[in-house]
């Protein structure tokens, strides 16, 4: 068994929302993107993955074992960085690292002072005097310096400018290249996904849209341009959503080679981005 | 765990400069000969629980404990360590008081006040393990904005409970606990006394710990 994290019918109630038997799973040596808009779940199921929150049913498997009743031993091997900072802004990077360092039987100090290098990051700054982006990479020096197998990632690059966000994305490029490890991160940005991830797991409303390989996702999803008169009960049943308006229409297939053959030439069929198949299935049906 | 009290000291950076400062405050204050007696015991107990309150302030403040339950540590170890930086932070206020105190004395500037002693170091360290045992669970059960009103219902309780029981003793002393409690007191050996307390308050921050632990196991952050 080579999955590095299994989640299987993970359930967790709150007010007003619920994350609904959500599962899916991640194969060691692959980036998965973890997709959703604000409030879908996916900082809720990080948090049950770190047991942050209880859950309230279902299994999270991280290197085949319990992530509760073996929770020290599989956060010895994963690495984590948060969407906020929350370290404490009071104290500098060595302070942080001093005190961080000891849990972490593998930490190689070497590797960080390297990291702190590579992101031109001075050790003895301290967190408050650090932009947003700095924080970000911080935060990625630490996760990074104990040489995790797994590396959870919430919205790392949400606020963060291209630039950052590219050099974020080279990194994990280059983690991976080492076929034992696994990335989960997840992101509203799936720009970034376009060209890092290699799975990706869309969550909407609590629920786990799909789960797939990113390739085949983009093989089997389709934006289809056509005019209003194709459109009758029969045909609208072929779309994730559509959007209308008075020029003609705009929709998304799950299947592109079953909306080719039933359109043939009358519509346009194009490469649907990560971010068409998001917006049209949370959005689903619009007219203007 | 080590770690963890290494954090918590190093977060009392600034700390440190003010409980100086306060502590030569304190002698320049209670100077006079009436007062010198619980200076050390009051000015020590005064810095540790700032200390304490400051520490688990830092925990709060940036939602840092996300980051102390994402490593490879069990949550009853954060509050097992939190627990033994109360005993920590007794030992740093007492040496902060005793420390400026003989540096004072050495220049001559407090004339009444004697050295620090066991007796002062003991009662300080009893009396941050009091507080803190009623203080640390509610804590992680409300967290510390909430804290802020609990504080000062602590404080309100550690300032008026004594002079409420030592008035009802005066006003009431027929009544036959509280004649029967103050025979026991009479007739009972100094030494006793103390260590009764001492034990008490002990068992007390033993039993509070075990209660923050289960509070802190369920808590969703």
């Amino acid at each position: 068994m080579n999955n590095i994290l299994e989640i299987t019918e993970l359930r967790k109630t709150f007010k007003g929302f619920t994350l609904e038997d959500i599962s899916f799973r991640l194969e060691r040596g692959y980036i998965m993107g973890f997709i959703g808009p604000n409030g879908a779940g996916k900082s809720t199921t990080i948090r049950l993955i770190m047991n942050l929150i209880n859950r309230d049913g279902g299994d999270i498997k991280i290197f085949g074992l319990d992530n509760i009743k073996f929770e020290r031993e599989v956060k010895q091997r994963i690495g984590f960085v948060y969407d906020e900072n929350y370290y404490y802004e009071e104290l500098t990077l060595l302070e942080i690292k001093r005190f961080i360092a000891p849990f972490y039987r593998q930490w190689d100090d070497r590797a960080f002072m390297q990291y702190l290098h590579r992101f031109d990051l001075a050790p003895k700054k301290r967190v408050k005097e650090l932009s947003k982006g700095m924080k970000m990479k911080f935060s990625l020096a630490l996760a990074l310096s104990h040489h995790p197998e797994l590396i959870i990632m919430d919205e790392p690059t949400s606020g963060l400018d291209p630039v950052f966000r590219n050099e974020v994305l080279e990194i994990l490029a280059d983690i991976i290249q080492d076929e034992t490890r696994g990335i989960l991160f997840s992101t509203h940005i799936t720009s970034d996904l376009d060209k890092i991830a290699d799975y990706v797991t869309f969550i909407n409303q609590g629920r786990i849209v799909f789960s797939e390989a990113k390739d085949s996702l983009l093989d089997s999803y389709a934006l289809v341009k056509g005019g209003r008169e194709l459109l009758d009960r029969d045909t609208r049943k072929e779309f994730v959503g559509i959007r209308e308006n008075q020029f003609g229409f705009e929709a998304l297939t799950r299947n592109a080679t079953h909306t080719r053959s039933i359109f043939g030439d009358r519509v346009l069929v194009e490469r649907a981005t990560l971010e068409d198949i998001m917006l049209y299935t949370v959005r689903g049906n619009t007219s203007a | 765990m080590l770690s963890l009290i290494y954090k918590d000291i190093i977060l009392q950076k600034k700390m440190f400069l003010f409980a100086l400062g306060y502590a030569v405050f304190l002698f320049f204050v209670f100077r006079s000969p009436e007062f010198v007696n619980g200076v050390y015991v009051m000015g020590a107990f005064a810095i540790a629980y700032l200390f304490v309150l400051t520490s688990v302030a830092w925990d709060d403040k940036n939602k840092s404990e996300i980051i102390l339950n994402s490593l490879p540590i069990k949550r009853e170890d954060i509050v097992k360590a939190k627990y033994l930086f109360v005993l920590v932070a007794a030992a740093l206020g007492v040496a902060i008081m005793g420390g400026t105190g003989l540096i004072l004395k050495g220049f001559g500037l407090t004339i009444h006040a004697g050295y620090l002693g066991w007796p002062d170091a003991l009662a300080s360290l009893t009396s941050v393990a009091f507080l803190s045992a009623i203080y640390l669970p509610l804590y992680y059960r409300f967290g510390s904005i909430y804290m802020k009103i609990i504080n000062v219902v602590i404080f309100m309780l550690v300032f008026f409970l004594p002079s409420f029981i030592l008035g009802y003793v005066r006003e009431h002393p027929d009544q036959e606990l509280v004649a029967h409690t103050v025979r026991i007191l009479a007739t009972t050996p100094e030494w006793l006394l103390v260590l009764t307390i001492i034990a008490l308050v002990f068992s007390l921050m033993a039993g509070s710990m075990l209660i923050a632990i289960r509070v802190y196991r369920k808590k969703e952050l």
